[in-house]
């Protein structure tokens, strides 16, 4: 399993990138979703989902819309205007961010990468 | 495994007995928990010990506890971001050519009393401002909604022991500069305030 650490680092821009390629998400969505992508390699927890959802909602870069399911309430999440704007000053700092470490595990190799 | 009325209520008896007291909170901690329970394959273990497994993985006060103090965290750092707006510069600085104009005039011969104006009326519209907030939305229910007013009080609190006229005369400014920069500071904050919580207030659907 990836060092929690790193994914902590990088929960905001996952959160960001999957609400990016998938309209509107719910918490436990969300989970399913990382760990199907990367093959259980990367476990996100709901200690660390949920504070992280709220403080983006918080700052404006998501919105929620609740809706009844099964006799309770869900609550789901979308970007906005700010947070899709958010995405790609996220995505560019990713990119950079691990074309350094490239450089820095591997400098001969030259990275690149497409996002 | 099928979740039934029963298996839901149970899990919001104990959210409820948990004091998960923020409704948005407690939805979405019961919607977890459930969309969890109904992913377990069923093989033949039975509810409660499936239940106990799944609140132990997300114990609720300390989810609460958790998803508040980022909701703060989060607010604080959108008002922050939100004093540098040039529309709200613009109408702090409109305001306060006015207000500073007239608090000026006095500043000569009581030198104190603009200044205890200022701070008084600051501080009775930015806990106005909450109470609007609460008022507004009919509900104390909301940790959004919660923390934006806290921030807003905290730091209305703290502006005004931090943002002294003394500390300004200190470093050399005149005392009717003075009190046009916490005029000026004084008037973003609330129109930043107000609008912040405007927005939230629209944004959340609580009005």
């Amino acid at each position: 399993m990836a060092n929690s650490q790193l994914i902590k680092g990088s929960l905001q821009t996952i959160i960001l990138k999957l609400l990016e390629e998938n309209e509107k998400m719910y918490g436990y969505e969300i989970t399913q979703k990382v760990k199907e992508l990367t093959a259980g390699e990367i476990k996100i927890t709901e200690g660390a989902l949920y504070p992280a959802l709220h403080k983006l909602e918080a700052e404006g870069l998501l919105s929620t819309e609740i809706q009844q399911v099964e006799n309770r309430v869900r609550k789901y999440y979308r970007l906005t205007q700010n947070g899709e704007k958010e995405v790609n000053a996220k995505m560019s700092e990713l990119k950079a961010f691990m074309e350094n470490m490239q450089r820095i595990i591997n400098p001969g190799l030259n990275p690149d990468y497409n996002f | 495994m099928e979740l039934t009325k029963s298996h839901l209520d149970q899990i919001k008896i104990i959210a409820n007995s948990n004091d998960i007291y923020y409704r948005d909170i407690r939805n979405e901690w019961i919607d977890h928990i459930a969309s969890q329970i109904e992913n377990v394959e069923d093989d033949g273990k039975h509810f409660n010990e499936i239940l106990e497994e799944k609140i132990e993985g997300l114990p609720p006060r300390k989810f609460q506890r958790q998803v508040l103090l980022n909701i703060h965290w989060g607010v604080m750092r959108d008002f922050f971001f939100s004093l540098f707006h040039l529309k709200n510069l613009i109408i702090s600085l409109v305001i306060t050519l006015v207000i500073g104009g007239f608090l000026s005039l006095f500043i000569s011969s009581v030198q104190d009393l603009p200044f205890q104006a200022l701070k008084t009326t600051f501080l009775i519209a930015a806990y106005g401002t909450v109470i609007f907030g609460f008022w507004k939305s009919k509900t104390r229910r909301n940790a959004q909604l919660l923390a934006t007013v806290n921030s807003i009080f905290f730091l209305a609190s703290m502006s005004v022991w931090v943002f002294h006229q003394d500390l300004l005369q200190l470093v050399g400014i005149s005392p009717k500069i003075a009190l046009y920069v916490l005029t000026f500071y004084f008037m973003v904050f609330l129109v930043s305030a107000f609008q912040m919580l405007f927005k939230k207030i629209q944004r959340l659907g609580l009005t």
